[in-house]
């Protein structure tokens, strides 16, 4: 049924591309919101993309990559913005949280807040790395598919970003304690 | 807390939380931002090759191409045309009113009246399209046999044993970006000078000196230049490689290949930012199928 439903919107069927991408849009769209860490831009984000998938979709060769592609063209658009964004917010202090802050039994307000503000200390190649690994389950050989990087390296981000994010929670553990000690 | 937990299971459960649906008002506006987005032509990802085709048969079709655009090319010449930046009236004609039927700058086309630029289209034959969205500037270009429409703003040549076939296009709202691999927040040129500018300050893509000339009876500056060797280097890629930055999220036209040379002609129309007709090329691309491009450019008749 995807099949039919590319095809015809490969031809330009606007309809048929719509009900393609409903089908899609929550993961999309949750992905998007991980990596930028906020509702509205993870909607313009998203949007963006999709119209990018749109005007480029007769390009794809391969109906069995929709998804993939679908996916890569979320997230290097969320890259795109955070990037902006990362430039123009360099200075300033991080934002408050957005969504819901649903309690979880595994983590305490004070863990959510540390990984938050840790998880917005990073590149945003970084974030992208961590949200295909650990929210979308990405194994290195699809992450780096998805960014269009060799598997060694896409092995090596993530390798860093980790890094990055557990020297990033340290930091904030160490400002948040008295004395400067080590959480 | 990281020496206590592991961070991994950390990150796996704190990345699970959070908005999972999204509303449906983004679907419904992105429906109504694609009605107006125009899709790409599949032959910019898709070339023409001959991949099950036994060498004979390629270098008979070849052959045939060349022949083609060859005789399409003394048809459109022999009407007595004349090389780029020697065409009359240099004049602007800005508030010139649209006549009915476009004027053609040869005597030797095939059909009375152009028919509609679009991926149907199919040389010899001269055809009218409206390239920009919302707009009612009109180009109207002849093709040769061999050429066809790609979309209202683009034809291209006939298949080649290349990475792509010719291109010849126009457009709006372009700059040259910085870097190739990242054009987000590149500020389409107001000017023909930004726009030369920017370009001039791609050294890596070695541009040559703007030449003053006219197309289509408006002042122009003609300019080449050539892509690097290996332009997958964003990514692995040649479609994430930016030339022209068509929009402030960084997306654009990109390059068509290793290589790749363009010929582009900034047109002052007067009273709007600049105009671009563009012609792209490959080291290795036949001079006959070079001229018969050059032959499309010089039939371009731009109506604002």
């Amino acid at each position: 049924m995807d099949r039919e439903l590319l095809a015809a919107a490969q031809r330009g069927d606007e309809a048929a591309f719509v009900d393609l991408i409903r089908a899609r849009s929550n993961r999309l769209f949750a992905t998007a919101q991980r990596i930028l860490r906020d509702i509205d831009r993870a909607e313009d984000a998203l949007q963006d993309a999709l119209v990018i998938a749109w005007r480029d979709l007769r390009g794809l060769r391969d109906p069995d990559r929709f998804d993939a592609w679908l996916t890569k063209l979320v997230v290097h658009v969320c890259i795109a913005q955070a990037t902006r964004e990362r430039r123009r917010t360099a200075n300033l202090r991080v934002l408050p949280i957005d969504g819901p802050a649903a309690p979880d039994e595994l983590l305490t307000i004070a863990d959510r807040d540390l990984l938050e503000r840790g998880f917005r200390r990073l590149t945003p190649d970084q974030r992208a790395i961590l949200v295909l690994h650990h929210f979308l389950g990405y194994a290195p050989s699809e992450i780096a598919d998805t960014l269009g990087i060799p598997v060694g390296t896409a092995r090596s981000r993530l390798f860093h970003a980790h890094r990055a994010m557990r020297a990033a929670l340290d930091a904030d553990a160490r400002v948040a304690l008295p004395g400067g000690r080590s959480a | 807390m990281t020496h206590e937990r592991d961070l991994e299971r950390l990150l796996d459960t704190w990345l699970a939380d959070g908005p999972l649906v999204v509303a449906d008002r983004v679907i419904d506006d992105m429906a109504g931002r694609i009605a107006h987005q125009r899709q790409r032509p599949a032959w910019r990802l898709q070339p023409w090759r001959f991949p099950t085709m036994s060498t004979p048969i390629k270098l008979v079709l070849v052959g045939a191409a060349l022949v083609a655009a060859v005789l399409g090319t003394s048809v459109l010449i022999g009407g007595g045309g004349q090389g780029l930046g020697t065409i009359p009236a240099p004049s602007p004609r800005p508030t010139v009113t649209p006549p009915a039927t476009p004027a053609l700058t040869s005597s030797a086309a095939p059909s009375p009246g152009p028919s509609a630029l679009t991926e149907a289209a199919r040389g010899p034959g001269t055809f009218v399209g409206a390239p920009f969205d919302g707009k009612p500037l009109t180009w109207t270009v002849t093709l040769p046999a061999g050429w066809s429409g790609a979309a209202s703003w683009a034809v291209v040549g006939p298949p080649t044993p290349l990475p792509e076939p010719v291109i010849v296009l126009i457009a709006e709202t372009w700059s040259i970006p910085a870097d190739s691999c990242d054009a987000a927040g590149t500020v389409p040129a107001t000017t023909p000078d930004e726009f030369l500018s920017a370009l001039a300050k791609r050294r890596d893509w070695k541009p040559t000196s703007p030449v003053a000339t006219t197309l289509a009876g408006f002042p122009a500056k003609r300019v080449t230049f050539e892509l690097p060797t290996d332009v997958t280097v964003c990514g692995g890629s040649s479609d994430n490689y930016i030339v022209f930055a068509e929009a402030l999220d960084g997306t654009g036209f990109y390059a068509q290949g290793s290589s790749n040379r363009w010929t582009v002609w900034v047109l002052d129309v007067a009273g709007r930012a600049p105009v671009y007709v563009a012609r792209d090329s490959f080291p290795g691309t036949p001079a006959a199928q070079l001229s018969a491009a050059d032959t499309i450019v010089e039939s371009i008749v731009i109506t604002p």
